[in-house]
């Protein structure tokens, strides 16, 4: 079943990142234009049938898999998962400096409401700096976001 | 010794208090009938026999039920759940005691039967608590995926939850978890797939995901609209909610994709949270999602707000439409070329036409991306030298988002219908009778429905020619799809349509003869809400009466579609074929008129006329249809 092996898969990589490769989604280990669920067939076999094909879909008294506990995402990974399945969306909205993505990642960050367009305005002025290349993974994304709020006067309390 | 001996007595004396206090209880819930109320049958999914006296769980896992009959029987199934609250054992993490594992049950048991704490001592539900808190719900959002360009059969859609959570606003929806019903399996063969899930080959199971992984999986990878349909549950319904989803965590349900799938089970477990609706005792036949939506919706202030989340695709057209075509061109070419003329010359524009050339070229690129299926090598470079482009560029005022349309899903007509006409065949005058149990049609009322996707199943149509005291089937359509999807610059999809049914054809003699038939061509849109399409068409016949018991034709097929304003659709056309064994031309001129008179009403003018070798007919008629 895909919910088993996917569920070992998150196991095997939440404990390193070894296997951070464009297709997997594990406990954050995205990239940009992550090849995941894609192409005609897939989808329209999908919509057609509704079978279970979703990355990140738990059984909701699964227990203690990977990263989640009976299906909902542990705290501590929240952050990193989330990054990891949005990197595309995420770096639409930085270069913007607007987006749902982006006010999503300022809550998991816990980004008062207060900071928020100071926010939105550094991830955007440090585009550069947060996306360095195209092979960029989440962690690194998470990092070098880090590094640019710990830069930033106004912001380097949300630096983790 | 003494204290030993004591011990062992007040071990048995509690164990007899125990036995004495359940007897009591299951006294009590028998006086009661609970067993035969109907938030208890709601709560073990049981759902009386067609035949025979009794009830029938739809449940298929044997752990779901605590008494060795407990499927077929929720007396026994009541008093061996109220037995097991007084079990013994603490949850562990991979174990938990009957309280907590049928945490909707005791909460209904216990309410009903008021419990002695002090004699059914209560357990903490650690694991619950924390999935509860954890998914912190505040209300219960029904999430609807319209229909995607190009495929009607993804017109019955799908139905998820979404538990909108207390730190939510309006801006990160994104962070709320989903509970959804599946079918699971591996299997990648679409008519494996379909056949077994017809007659419930597969289990179907809930599950629980980030909202933004369904997000990305409608809007994104599919261009799916999404509608998000914020419900009026209670808190304490919500609670009940979320407990019944925790009972049923592990428990599979025969997945059958028409009755028992993702919206019926769906609904059922709406029911269980808000009990006397009964919603799901609706849905015995089929369950079409956008009905169920209909019929969640329906109670009264129930829908507190309807949110539309339009897809890529969707967000593509309208960023296309405020651009003028060099403009539109310009970005095509930008998302083939970030870091080249392209380049340049976007630079060159004035910002904000800067900007939009920008952020459509990287949502066409997504777009071809899953379209296309084309290379992570060819896209990430190119989708990173974009963004890099428009960080540069100013900031954006607001996000751009298309408008919602002006009537949503749930309130387009309903997708049973009921026809009555007359009219005239060759100068014979007929009244005609038609039923169709799914689902719409290109003619039907337009308002709620994706433009241009056609889908029918089991339409049926019989003729009375009094003067001849004659009944006739015209047809019996098992399946009848038509998708015209107009082609632009920016989407090139293919336009196609198939019909399986028996029909009473003019080529084959006016018999009746079974016909598998489609084709395939493309759409243009010629102007504002007027297509034109053009395809190449190819039809089986198969019957005793013919020839050689079958017949094959192959020919085009030109038309125009309208959509005149909300209330007026038009399709017109002509085909022509030319039949093997039966050695016949035929062509044929149609048009069709369907003019919406009220919310379920609407008329219907249809002209037809057939030419074969030698002989001309024409057959029309003026029918009235009722929407249910």
């Amino acid at each position: 079943m895909k919910k088993i092996a996917f569920s070992a898969l998150a196991l095997a990589l939440s404990s390193g990142t070894a296997f951070a490769q464009q297709n997997n989604v594990g406990c954050g280990l995205g990239s940009m234009v992550f090849d995941g669920q894609s192409g005609i067939a897939p989808q329209v076999l999908a919509a057609t049938t509704n079978g279970t094909s979703g990355n990140q879909t738990f059984g909701i008294t699964s227990g203690t898999l990977g990263c989640t506990q009976d299906g909902t995402v542990s705290s501590t990974v929240k952050l990193s998962m989330f990054t990891g399945s949005n990197m595309d969306k995420l770096a639409a909205d930085m270069s913007k400096g607007q987006g749902e993505a982006l006010e999503t990642l300022a809550d998991l960050m816990g980004v008062e409401a207060a900071d928020k367009a100071a926010f939105f305005t550094a991830t955007r002025d440090n585009f550069d700096k947060v996306f360095t290349s195209s092979n960029v993974t989440a962690e690194e994304v998470i990092a070098n976001l880090n590094e640019v709020l710990a830069a930033d006067a106004e912001l380097s309390r949300y630096a983790a | 010794m003494r204290p030993l001996l004591l011990f062992v007595f007040l071990l048995s004396c509690a164990g007899l208090a125990r036995a004495d206090y359940l007897n009591e209880l299951q006294a009590a819930a028998r006086s009661a009938g609970l067993a035969g109320q109907r938030e208890w049958l709601d709560l073990g999914h049981w759902r009386p026999n067609a035949l025979l006296p009794g009830y029938t769980s739809l449940a298929d896992a044997p752990g779901f039920f605590l008494a060795p009959g407990g499927k077929i029987d929720p007396e026994a199934e009541l008093d061996a759940t109220l037995a097991a609250f007084f079990g013994p054992g603490e949850e562990t993490p991979t174990w938990q005691h009957p309280q907590c594992r049928f945490i909707a049950r005791y909460a209904w048991l216990k309410e009903r039967l008021a419990f002695d704490p002090a004699r059914l001592p209560e357990k903490h539900c650690a694991r619950f608590e924390a999935w509860h808190a954890a998914i912190d719900p505040r209300q219960v959002t029904l999430i609807f995926p319209a229909a995607y360009l190009n495929n009607p059969s993804s017109s019955f859609g799908h139905t998820l939850l979404r538990v909108d959570n207390t730190q939510q606003s309006e801006a990160t929806r994104l962070y709320s978890y989903a509970i959804n019903f599946a079918a699971e399996t591996d299997e990648t063969n679409g008519v494996v797939f379909a056949a077994k899930g017809l007659f419930g080959g597969y289990p179907g199971l809930f599950s629980i995901t980030p909202y933004y992984e369904k997000v990305k999986e409608y809007n994104d990878l599919e261009n799916r609209d999404i509608w998000e349909y914020e419900l009026a549950f209670t808190p304490a319904e919500t609670r009940r909610l979320l407990e019944h989803a925790w009972e049923l965590g592990q428990v599979n349900f025969d997945y059958y994709f028409l009755s028992e799938n993702c919206s019926y089970q769906l609904v059922a477990l709406m029911d269980v949270a808000r009990p006397g609706r009964h919603l799901a005792d609706r849905f015995p036949g089929w369950a079409i999602p956008s009905d169920t939506v209909r019929a969640t919706l329906e109670e009264e202030g129930f829908l507190r707000r309807a949110h539309y989340r339009p897809s890529n695709a969707t967000l593509i057209r309208h960023r296309v439409a405020g651009l003028t075509p060099p403009l539109a061109r310009l970005a095509r070419e930008l998302a083939a070329d970030p870091e080249g003329e392209p380049r340049t010359r976007t630079l060159a524009l004035a910002p904000v036409q800067a900007v939009a050339v920008t952020e459509l070229a990287y949502d066409y690129l997504q777009y071809r991306r899953v379209d296309e299926d084309l290379p992570r090598d060819y896209v990430a470079p190119r989708a990173l030298a974009l963004l890099r482009l428009r960080s540069t560029l100013p900031a954006a005022d607001a996000p751009v988002s298309p408008p919602a349309p002006a009537v949503r899903p749930d309130q387009g007509h309903g997708t049973a219908r009921v026809a009555l006409g007359a009219g005239a065949r060759d100068g014979e005058g007929f009244t005609e009778l038609r039923v169709r149990p799914a689902y719409h049609d290109l003619i039907d009322p337009q308002a709620g429905y994706a433009p241009g996707a056609q889908i029918n199943f089991f339409d049926l149509a019989g003729r009375w020619y009094p003067d001849q005291d004659d009944f006739e089937l015209r047809w019996f359509r098992f399946v009848d799809i038509v998708s015209l999807s107009p082609r632009d610059d920016f989407f090139q999809p293919l336009s196609w349509r198939i019909t399986a049914a028996f029909e009473n054809r003019a080529v084959a003699g006016d018999e009746v003869v079974f016909t598998v038939n489609g084709g395939a061509g493309g759409t243009w849109e010629w102007r504002p809400n007027v297509y034109a399409f053009a395809m190449l068409e190819a039809d089986v016949l198969a019957d005793d009466s013919l020839p050689k018991g079958y017949s094959l034709a192959a020919g085009p097929l030109l038309g125009v579609y309208a959509n005149v304003g909300d209330d007026l659709n038009l399709l017109a056309g002509a085909r022509a074929r030319r039949y093997t064994e039966l050695w016949t031309n035929e062509t044929e001129v149609f048009a069709q008129a369907g003019f919406t008179l009220a919310d379920h009403m609407a008329l219907r003018l249809e002209l037809r006329a057939t030419r074969l070798e030698h002989t001309d007919l024409i057959d029309g008629g003026l029918s009235l249809h009722w929407y249910f």
